[in-house]
């Protein structure tokens, strides 16, 4: 009686796991067939929203095929996209970071997209530089989506007090190096009298992805290239521009101190709060604070960033690439090419401000917007300028993860000067790239 | 008199001093979470003046709605609140069964199936993801909350068996064999005599099963590629971007998950405290 007793409890409970179990696993099953499966690795909720009508208005137009937005963020799909390309389960598409058509074209899990480019009518709608983003050694692996670029916003009160300003009494930002340099040093102040400095000209980031900064004053002193994708990745870091641009960004912290002390552990949240707490007048930074800045009681302003030989900036933007695991490489296409729709990137780019607009048209439309007016125009003359992106190689990552910012730290701390930091940055990259 | 008064005071200081102790302790432990309530309620201009303020000038509250509008938060607390309970079950029931079969049973190799057991510990959970992974799949269980909580398994069942088993031990041998001459099975003297009487265990393993599961986060990323199968955790990563974060709404989901989990503790905490010297002592 009593075992009797015990089998019906157990044999209750593994029923009512099982039953749980499947009702379940069957309510999250796998989608339809016509479905295509999108992640989208910019998942904060106003991204969300304007993909969620970018999805919309594509179902609408397409009765066909169905769009599933899977949220993968930026943190973690790396390690998402690793375990579904050894389990097979890659999605039809995917938002790409700025390399990612090397990073994944080089691991062969991209579709090569070179006989769709041919026949496609909208190519030359889309700017070059981004078009630039979707190839890896001279083929197209991805679809241009939407571009990025850095300006220097600045603080209009802190650049009244100090007495920068033009004819009309309105603040001034810098043109040149030396004007900003001039600037910086005007801006660091000790406003309590307390003996200490409280206020700063300048704020950069000496922590995490250092290479952004870094970078961009190399581009300005007029190289910035670090591997040249169009003669068989050859190093080309150790140039005597490139030291300039590494010798002025080291000047700022070291011999100018025109920035903050912390300068080698500030990443980009701090960054930010600097700016945001009102006490350095200029930053360098890109659209995705403008929330942030919008959202503060800052007076800021943008403006093109300090140039030496030229306007630099850091171009990023993200690219779609569509995995060859693909069963609908058609549909998969058809939606890529949607987002660069004048309609699709007025919602993502304009409307809501996710990323600057990638297509021409849609880069001249958002110029009636003051702020915005300033990234495109960056972009613009990036382009004009012989700006370059991060270049298309598989290793960039790891180059900018773990290869530069210790060397960086390295000429931060003093232990090494601009010139061996940069020749031991292309000794490093020479490492790099000769591991396949 | 001086020996009194002596032991009197001896008696003050070591009280002041255990004060200061657990005090220092609390604000400790307690300052990270008031940072992040005091965080949550302020204004996002006022999250980044220098001086940092601890009580917020303005009280703003607009983050605790946000949250509910701007993402599905309700589905995530929906999704932790099953996982949590789901697991904390399953584990449970598995690992009291192994428990009572280490604690009571003598066979082949039972110390190197102990050991076995806590060996699986030994392994980072990044290492497991990919074969998990493969195994939901073939199973057709991805997604669902039956795979995740498979996988939760994975660090639960160890964990519980092993201080299961230290609860069981305490619990004298005497007690079955007085139930077996009464005419007990083996399995009765698990329902009727082991487990109410280490229930203490129980409720202290258990907590330990829903809070693991309950701040879980790699597996519930990997393993749950829809938005409507996330938790909590998973969903407030979400709301950072690349290069840029919306602390309001962050800090505010925070302090949200925070509640039940204080409140299990809370209520348990009678039990939590006889759980933890149960185990202590050994006969």
């Amino acid at each position: 009686m009593k075992r009797n007793h015990f089998r019906v409890v157990t044999g209750c409970i593994f029923a009512l796991c099982l039953m749980v179990s499947l009702t379940l696993s069957t309510a999250f099953a796998a989608g339809k067939p016509v479905t295509l499966q999108f992640w989208l690795r910019d998942t904060r909720p106003s991204n969300v929203e304007a993909m969620n009508k970018i999805v919309a208005n594509f179902e609408k137009a397409n009765p066909g095929i169905k769009i599933k937005v899977v949220l993968t963020p930026w943190d973690s799909v790396e390690q998402k996209t690793a375990t579904a390309i050894a389990a097979g389960t890659l999605p039809d598409l995917s938002q790409l970071n700025q390399t990612g058509a090397a990073d994944y074209g080089a691991k062969g899990v991209l579709l090569n997209l070179d006989k769709r480019y041919k026949t496609w009518a909208d190519k030359n709608k889309v700017a070059k530089i981004s078009l630039s983003q979707a190839m890896y050694n001279g083929h197209y692996y991805a679809v241009p989506w939407f571009a990025g670029s850095n300006v220097m916003f600045y603080n209009k009160d802190l650049f009244k007090k100090a007495g920068i300003v033009d004819q009309a009494g309105n603040p001034k930002p810098p043109v040149t190096w030396d004007e900003f340099l001039e600037n910086a040093q005007k801006l660091t102040l000790d406003t309590n009298n307390d003996g200490k400095i409280d206020q700063w000209g300048f704020v950069v980031r000496g922590n995490v992805s250092l290479t952004i900064p870094v970078r961009e004053f190399m581009l300005a002193a007029g190289d910035g290239d670090w591997v040249d994708t169009a003669h068989g990745n050859k190093v080309v870091v150790d140039s005597p521009k490139n030291i300039k641009g590494m010798q002025f960004y080291l000047d700022l912290y070291r011999k100018h101190k025109v920035t903050p002390p912390d300068v080698p552990s500030i990443d980009y949240v701090a960054e930010e709060q600097y700016f945001l707490s009102g006490k350095v007048a200029m930053m360098f930074n890109g659209p995705w604070n403008l929330g942030n800045m919008y959202a503060s009681k800052i007076n800021w302003g943008v403006a093109l960033e300090p140039k030496s030989e030229r306007h630099a900036a850091h171009i990023g933007g993200c690219p779609v690439g569509i995995f060859k695991t693909t069963k609908h490489p058609n549909e998969a296409w058809k939606f890529a090419t949607y987002l660069l729709s004048d309609e699709a990137q007025q919602i993502w780019a304009i409307k809501y401000g996710c990323g600057l607009p990638a297509t021409k048209k849609a880069q001249e439309d958002a110029k009636k917007d003051p702020v915005i007016k300033v990234f495109v125009e960056s972009l613009q003359y990036a382009e004009r300028d012989g700006v370059t992106p991060p270049p298309q190689i598989a290793q960039w990552v790891t180059i900018e993860q773990s290869v530069a910012p210790p060397i960086f730290q390295k000429a931060l701390l003093g232990e090494i000067n601009a010139k061996q930091a940069v020749q031991e940055l292309e000794a490093a990259i020479k490492n790099v790239m000769k591991k396949k | 008199m001086k020996n009194v008064l002596n032991k009197k005071m001896r008696a003050i200081v070591h009280s002041i001093l255990l004060h200061v102790l657990v005090v220092v302790a609390a604000v400790f432990m307690l300052a990270p979470v008031i940072w992040l309530l005091s965080t949550s309620l302020k204004d996002r201009s006022e999250m980044f003046t220098f001086p940092l303020t601890l009580i917020p000038k303005h009280f703003v509250w607009e983050n605790y709605l946000k949250i509910w509008q701007q993402i599905p938060f309700g589905e995530y607390v929906k999704n932790s609140v099953i996982m949590a309970l789901y697991s904390t079950f399953v584990a449970l029931a598995i690992s009291s069964l192994a428990a009572y079969a280490f604690s009571r049973f003598n066979f082949k190799r039972k110390t190197v199936f102990m050991r076995l057991i806590l060996f699986t510990q030994m392994f980072p959970a990044v290492l497991l993801i990919i074969p998990l992974f493969i195994y939901l799949k073939n199973l057709g269980l991805l997604g669902s909350y039956t795979g995740l909580m498979i996988t939760f398994l994975t660090f639960l069942v160890p964990f519980s068996t092993w201080s299961l088993t230290n609860f069981f031990e305490g619990i004298p041998l005497d007690l079955d064999e007085a139930a077996l001459i009464d005419g007990c099975s083996r399995l009765d003297i698990l329902y009727r005599i082991l487990l109410p009487i280490s229930l203490p265990g129980l409720v202290s393993v258990g907590t330990y099963c829903f809070l693991t599961a309950w701040n879980e986060f790699i597996f519930s990323m990997v393993f749950m590629p829809d938005q409507q199968g996330w938790t909590i955790p998973v969903g407030l990563n979400a709301l950072t971007g690349q290069f840029a974060l919306d602390w309001g709404l962050l800090t505010a989901g925070g302090i949200i998950c925070l509640i039940p989990a204080i409140i299990v503790v809370l209520f348990l905490q009678r039990y939590l405290i006889a759980g933890m010297l149960a185990g202590a002592v050994k006969e």
